[in-house]
């Protein structure tokens, strides 16, 4: 499954795009990125699937469009 | 509104399907606050401008540096050292003399936020940190003001609508329903830690422009329950939506008298128990009794080669943290963001909260101090 990466997520994961392996629903996709990216437990993120982002735990599909968006303070 | 402006300033837009004499009168009665004249303020301020908005507000309390120019496009050499809101003022004044510009030098504040916003009918956040973002999305909720919000870090942007509905109705989703946590100083890197590329916040507040101009008007879609990215480098462009009216209100001050006692600044720089100024740090300077690490990136300028120092990236604190197993520490970086990062990482690390120092205002304000001690 690949995941797309927002702002500064990218200096964790080192790239705009990862790749996980499937993933059923929102909960354990935190737990599959939190353990391969340990520096991601600290950080305010939303997590969206198919372009909807969402807050509570929603399944993932097997196509799904996954994007973690962190919020940006520059102005 | 002046015939001539009609049928010549404007003329272009006028003459759209959909937009015509209507649109243009309902921008010329519009009042406008835009909040933050730097980056994304300076495109949304000539772009409004332009268009024949009747009023505009500005807010911004900060002078122009020579480090603004290369996005600001407002400001020039001679403007340096200069309050922001009046040269806009000016600049803006020759540009569309039909504009009304109120200037406020000031440092909008939960005391005289609620107030300021009163007499506008929408606002757009054009500031650079988090605890004015969430204060400014609460005043506009308690006020039922609409806020065009954008945001930039580097070479990507955001953009949405927050607040949108007939008066004393349910409003559209706002920023904490969106992003209902607010994050700490220190957690996001601003444009002077992080970077951004001189055009981006062009681009963005453009389109930050036009939304406010399409609410205006009525005309388009604009970005209600919906938040779009940018990024200049693939140019990949998305548009995310999300639910409004979810239960991040229970984070929100319910009437103005809580407005005016919540606390925005959540990590407050100047009280911070790592945090040292530009004196403090001086003085361990002089006394020898502390090692200096940068914590900024290889290639970051100013160079720092007026005292001893080691550069250790924020990044790689953890994996060098037995190189500061002894000594006083004192980090710093460009603007303190970083460096207080890797002071909480390494007192967390050694449970030694006495000896980890950050230097308030990173290298930036250290050279800008030394250059005024020197005049």
């Amino acid at each position: 499954m690949t995941v797309l990466v927002f702002g500064q997520l990218e200096d964790i994961t080192g790239s705009s795009v990862i790749t996980l392996g499937k993933v059923a629903d929102t909960e354990l996709l935190l737990s599959a990125l939190h353990a391969q990216y340990p520096a991601m437990k600290q950080k305010k993120m939303l997590i969206a699937v198919d372009q909807k982002i969402i807050y509570e735990k929603t399944e993932i599909g097997e196509q799904a469009q996954v994007a973690l968006l962190p919020p940006f303070s520059g102005g | 509104m002046k015939e001539k402006n009609l049928q010549e300033r404007y003329q272009r837009q006028v003459i759209l399907k959909g937009f015509g004499e209507a649109a243009q009168n309902s921008l010329a009665q519009a009042k406008v606050l835009v909040i933050g004249a730097g980056g994304l303020g300076c495109p949304v301020l000539q772009y409004l401008t332009a268009a024949g908005i009747g009023c505009i507000g500005i807010v911004d309390d900060d002078v122009v540096s020579l480090s603004n120019l290369h996005r600001q496009v407002l400001y020039d050499m001679n403007d340096i050292d200069k309050p922001k809101v009046s040269i806009a003022a000016a600049k803006l004044r020759l540009m569309n003399p039909d504009t009304e510009l109120v200037e406020y030098k000031i440092h909008l504040d939960k005391n005289n936020c609620l107030d300021i916003i009163r007499a506008y009918d929408i606002i757009i956040d054009c500031t650079d940190n988090f605890a004015s973002r969430y204060m400014i999305n609460d005043a506009c909720v308690l006020k039922g003001k609409l806020l065009v919000h954008a945001a930039v870090s580097r070479f990507e942007g955001q953009v949405a609508v927050f607040n949108m509905g007939p008066e004393g109705k349910q409003k559209s989703g706002n920023y904490r329903d969106l992003f209902p946590e607010q994050p700490g100083q220190e957690e996001v890197m601003n444009c002077a830690e992080a970077g951004v590329l001189g055009v981006l916040p062009g681009i963005i507040g453009s389109i930050q422009a036009c939304e406010a101009i399409k609410l205006i008007t009525g005309i388009g879609e604009p970005l209600i329950n919906k938040l779009l990215t940018y990024n200049a480098i693939d140019n990949r462009t998305f548009i995310y939506s999300y639910p409004g009216n979810r239960q991040a209100a229970a984070k929100m001050p319910a009437t103005e008298k809580d407005f005016r006692e919540m606390i925005y600044e959540e990590v407050c720089a100047n009280d911070h128990r790592f945090v040292i100024d530009v004196e403090k740090f001086d003085t361990m300077l002089v006394q020898k009794n502390a090692r200096f690490i940068d914590v900024r990136e290889p290639h970051e300028l100013p160079m720092v080669t007026e005292f001893e120092n080691i550069r250790i990236p924020l990044r790689e604190i953890k994996e060098k943290i037995n190189e500061l197993a002894e000594d006083n520490i004192i980090f710093f970086c460009q603007s303190g963001v970083r460096s207080l990062q890797a002071a909480t990482i390494a007192a967390e690390h050694f449970g030694d909260n006495s000896r980890f120092f950050s230097l308030q205002g990173g290298i930036v304000s250290w050279k800008k101090w030394h250059e005024k001690q020197l005049i």
